[in-house]
């Protein structure tokens, strides 16, 4: 949890809000990983939202977030409740899936891959808004503009180039959505070969015949690619497409030309042998192990090698823009505290059976651990 | 029987995607989808995926156009990305670019400040993503 800011007590009206919300966006595209513990913590006022992958808090911005989940607004407001739900959808995506994929042969575990689940996480909320928002009681609200904008225009362009007949943009979204976020480019490559391969690639080949689509998508720009315009992720996008139909047309050739014979590639996540060969532990780097999702402890606990947070994990109001937290805790954020329902926001509550699905299991302000390291 | 959420939406994911892509028939994107709506849903739900169903015939939305205050911000907010130097002097000017950008928002018209704030989502996460990278070894 970021130092000095508050938990949102479970029985507030806005943090009820928050649940159903964060529910929703979980039906819309179900996924069996929930890394969310059930603490909510009421951000400062120069932040939008974060999951932390130490503690499994989420933090939103209780000027820029919270105060906007109300429903329906009839005083105005469409901007200012659309970016709210886009940073929940984009949150939600987060939580909901594990990063790492330790046993997969086509799991890529390189930093380039931040960019690659910001971008998705964005196409996530960006395809789901209109959605989400009539499903959950607020109206047709102004579809945002998308963040993240190289990350955006680069993973939609891959979409683009995935989706076909057999899986579409849906059937590709569904599975992104699900993660682990290390298996996103082995899922668009999947994407590729059902489309255009799947006639020629045997099923017993196609594990690696997706590693070989990976290839081309690692474009070394995916490094640095977080930090700029969009033109920059349609030209990646753009990149890619070349290579990949280079890639197709080899691996169609190949098979062509010697049937019975499986297309040599390896997949990228080299340590996968090792794990199975039951040497995990001492394969895997120790830092950030808590990120490996366990479906039965959800919220994994402190770093395994027992290392303090570093420096700048302390993420407060007062470093974010010289603003204190105590001075976000004023009159604005009192409906933190109150019990009284936010107007509209429990107007229209579709039953859909999953509102607290998950919270009964989550202890009771529990308060997430200092340090942060966020999504 | 209720309405498959997930599944609808997958459904008219595809469906929307068709229709901008491919240009394919809206009509026949609305039959199929409503195929997937039964017949005893809750009227609430048959609603939604009426509503989803109608927008597919929908024009896009033209581009909204932004004032200079919305492209100034947006100006900032590329020459942070572009900040050369250690983590530390990355993270300085993408603080201080964010700090000029929530001054610009401030100044802004009510309906277009929130989208000028929501500049900062992304730096937010960069700044995280400097501090504490997903795979140390990997750098």
């Amino acid at each position: 949890m970021q130092s000095g800011l508050p938990l949102v007590p479970r029985e507030a009206a806005v943090y009820r809000e928050f649940e159903r919300l964060y529910h929703l966006a979980r039906t819309l595209r179900p996924t069996a990983t929930d890394r969310w513990t059930g603490d909510l913590v009421a951000g400062g006022t120069e932040s939008w939202g974060s999951v932390d992958r130490k503690s499994g808090a989420i933090t939103l911005s209780a000027q820029h977030v919270l105060r906007h989940l109300r429903g329906s607004d009839s005083r105005g407001g469409a901007d200012q409740q659309a970016q709210a739900l886009a940073t929940i959808l984009h949150e939600a995506t987060h939580a909901g899936m594990a990063l790492e994929a330790p046993t997969a042969a086509n799991a890529v575990h390189r930093n380039l891959m931040w960019n690659v689940m910001e971008g998705v996480a964005e196409v996530r909320a960006m395809a789901d808004i209109p959605a989400f928002a009539v499903l959950a009681g607020y109206g047709e609200l102004p579809v945002p503009p998308p963040q993240y904008p190289a990350p955006y225009s680069a993973i939609d362009g891959l979409l683009k180039q995935a989706s076909g007949p057999r899986r579409g943009r849906g059937s590709l979204l569904d599975a992104l959505s699900r993660g682990p976020g290390a298996l996103h480019l082995d899922e668009l490559a999947d994407g590729v070969l059902q489309n255009r391969l799947a006639d020629v690639v045997p099923v017993g080949d196609q594990q690696a015949v997706r590693a070989a689509l990976i290839e081309p998508m690692l474009h070394p720009a995916w490094g640095h690619i977080g930090k700029m315009a969009s033109g920059i992720g349609e030209s990646v996008a753009r990149d890619i497409q070349i290579k990949l139909n280079s890639t197709v047309d080899e691996i169609r050739q190949h098979y062509r030309a010697q049937p019975g014979q499986p297309f040599p590639a390896e997949g990228p996540n080299a340590e996968a042998a090792g794990i199975a060969d039951g040497n995990r532990l001492a394969v895997l780097p120790a830092p950030n192990a808590s990120d490996r999702v366990d479906r039965s402890a959800p919220a994994a606990g402190g770093r395994p090698d027992g290392s303090s947070p570093e420096i700048g994990d302390q993420v407060d109001g007062a470093g974010r823009g010289g603003r204190t937290p105590a001075e976000g805790r004023g009159s604005e954020m009192r409906f933190l505290d109150g019990v009284a329902p936010a107007a509209g926001a429990t107007a229209r509550r579709p039953s859909l059976g999953q509102g607290t699905r998950g919270a009964a299991q989550r202890a009771k302000g529990r308060r997430p651990e200092s340090g942060v390291e966020r999504e | 029987m209720p309405l498959d959420i997930a599944k609808f939406n997958s459904a008219y994911t595809d469906a929307r995607d068709r229709v901008e892509r491919e240009q394919a028939d809206v009509a026949t994107q609305q039959t199929h989808l409503r195929t997937l709506v039964p017949e005893d849903a809750t009227q609430e739900h048959r609603d939604w995926a009426e509503y989803l169903i109608a927008s597919l015939a929908r024009p896009p939305a033209p581009p909204r156009q932004w004032s200079e205050l919305y492209h100034e911000a947006g100006r900032i907010q590329v020459a942070a990305y572009q900040a050369e130097g250690t983590v530390e002097e990355q993270i300085a000017a993408l603080r201080e670019a964010r700090r000029r950008i929530w001054e610009i928002a401030d100044r802004a018209a009510e309906d277009e400040a929130p989208h000028i704030r929501a500049m900062t989502r992304s730096m937010e996460h960069i700044e995280d993503g400097l501090r504490n990278p997903l795979w140390p070894q990997d750098d």
